[in-house]
């Protein structure tokens, strides 16, 4: 094993069959991807629609571990279940709408029963942080989209998983939320430091939001380019048209474009 | 006058369709009232509606052969939540079993594929072969017609919760048995409660079916004994008594679905 503590995900040779009842329908989703993600660091993950990013967000959460080869280490142990530690935000927000936004929030610190006292506390403080205040008693579908984006958001914070695991997470909202939620999400990293994986299709928030961008290749996706982003920390939506932002987008551009036949 | 014409349209604005459901069911009542008034319809197809209110009154001051309006009543409708009551009890549990565990589906679906086409109505010669014309019979029959739906439903429920809902609960942290209270039972709420409201209509339907062959007593036994001795006012009575309570007991339920599945659909 290796002794690397900085190392938080490490995928080592990684490929995802998904099996299908009839012969010969098999699809390779992931071939031989292998990647490290540093602690509190944030990768994005770009490529074209179906070339496994979800795929690999499942695999590193543990839901999926059917057809998988290869090796998945968390700060160098394998995986082998779901774990609270890495928690997943998904694109379709998955709100409980049975549930006001405070019990949705509060949902993993109950499971794990903390007294009722640190709850409310908890819950109050990550609704301030996450821009919801007033929004305590609401249901999911009293919400728009960018705060129901933001409860789960804080649903999964509020557990301070070590890994954020994001899958096209404001891939569904308009311009304007999105920036925002960009900048929320940017503030909670400065404050709680997770290390994160983001999948997405916009190029700028992954320029934006990330220290490193891992481009994969159709499927079966492979990675095929793995690039720096070196903008000044801290990040804010003014680098969009520094020098090095522009040229990286152009790269990342040109790559992507190759892939359309 | 101008501010009336407002509060007129105002009115119109926020009741319109309230309004014309009244305005609808009033036409019909007036063509009821036109045609017995107007052309010579004997009381015995369709009575006037001076004839049936003075029948209406009579049966509830007077009762129907020897027995209160209030006897016959309560006894369809104690038949019917016993027998809608127990299938709930057991439907609840046993569906979302079914939708939960693909092995106790698979043990189940045979039968309630096969019995779902089957109109419950069909059973009553064979309930009053094995239980004779008593009250059980009468409950289980419309306990088998209830518990099929609820059954149904639940399972239909636990099958449609939201995969990332279920997710987000595992990754979070949640055990099996707090998955299922907190998550799969809530989520499934809706069908539930959808199954209880199916099952509601189709008891009150097969207790009013059942006693017309088989009672002494009920709205049912009353509608067929008015027929056999051709008081036809009673029979439209019986009905709209009938129809009545109906309404009532799916008020109820709905009241509940209002208040527990406010956020299903939205
Ligand atoms: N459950 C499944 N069974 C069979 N094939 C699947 C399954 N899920 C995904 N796939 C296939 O695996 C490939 C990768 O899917 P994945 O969802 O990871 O793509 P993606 O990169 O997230 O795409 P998108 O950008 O559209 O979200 C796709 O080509 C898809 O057809
Ligand atoms: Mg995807």
């Amino acid at each position: 094993m290796r002794e690397n503590s900085n190392v938080r995900i490490e995928l080592k040779n990684v490929t995802k069959v998904y099996r299908s009842e009839e012969r010969n329908a098999d699809v390779v989703a992931l071939q031989n991807v292998s990647f490290e993600i540093k602690d509190k660091e944030i990768v994005s993950i770009v490529g074209p629609s179906g070339c496994g990013k979800s795929t690999i967000i499942n695999i590193i959460a543990g839901f999926d571990t059917n057809g998988v080869t290869g090796e998945v280490l968390i700060d160098g142990a394998r995986i082998n279940k779901i774990g609270r530690d890495r928690v997943v935000v998904f694109q379709t927000h998955a709100l409980f709408p049975w549930l006001r936004v405070r019990e949705n929030i509060a949902f993993g610190l109950k499971i794990h029963g903390l007294e009722e006292k640190e709850i409310t506390k908890k819950v109050k403080e990550f609704i301030e942080s996450t821009n919801l205040t007033g929004f305590e008693e609401h249901y999911p579908y009293q919400l728009s989209g960018g705060m129901k984006q933001r409860v789960a958001l804080a649903r999964a914070l509020i557990n301070e998983p070590r890994i954020l695991l994001m899958d096209e997470p404001f891939g569904a909202l308009d311009a304007q939320t999105r920036l925002e939620m960009q900048e929320n999400l940017l503030a909670i990293c400065r404050q709680l430091h997770p290390t994160i994986l983001l999948v997405t299709h916009d190029i700028e928030e992954a320029i934006l939001l990330s220290n490193r961008i891992l481009v994969l290749t159709p499927r079966p996706g492979k990675i095929k380019y793995k690039k720096p982003v070196n903008l000044p920390e801290p990040r804010e939506y003014g680098v969009v048209t520094c020098d090095e932002f522009v040229s990286c987008k152009k790269e990342l551009l040109s790559i992507l474009h190759s892939y359309k036949k | 006058m101008s501010s009336l014409n407002e509060g007129l349209a105002k009115v119109w604005e926020t009741h319109r369709f309230t309004l014309i459901s009244i305005l609808s069911v009033m036409f019909v009542l007036a063509v009821w009232a036109f045609v017995t008034m107007f052309f010579t319809i004997s009381a015995l197809i369709i009575p006037s509606p001076t004839v049936f209110l003075a029948k209406l009154k009579e049966v509830f001051t007077q009762g129907y052969v020897g027995k209160s309006m209030f006897a016959h009543i309560s006894s369809s409708v104690l038949r019917t939540s016993a027998g809608l009551l127990a299938a709930i009890a057991l439907g609840i549990p046993i569906g979302l079993a079914a939708g939960y565990n693909k092995y106790i589906s698979a043990i189940i679906t045979p039968f309630t594929s096969f019995l779902r086409p089957i109109p419950p109505i069909a059973y009553i010669p064979l309930v009053i072969l094995w239980f004779g014309i008593g009250e059980f019979s009468k409950v289980s029959l419309v306990f088998m017609g209830a518990f099929l739906y609820m059954t149904l439903n639940c399972s239909a429920g636990v099958r449609s919760v939201p995969r990332d809902l279920i997710l987000v609960a595992r990754n979070l942290g949640a055990t099996e048995r707090q998955l299922f209270f907190k998550v799969i039972l809530p989520a499934s709420l809706p069908f539930v409660v959808t199954g209880i409201k199916t099952a509601t209509a189709i008891s009150w339907s097969i207790i009013v079916a059942a006693e017309l062959v088989a009672a002494q007593e009920g709205l049912g036994y009353m509608i067929m004994d008015a027929a056999t001795f051709f008081r036809i006012p009673e029979v439209y009575v019986g009905i709209m008594i009938v129809g009545i309570i109906g309404f009532v007991l799916e008020s109820i339920v709905r009241l509940l679905e209002n208040k527990t599945c406010h956020w299903a659909g939205k």
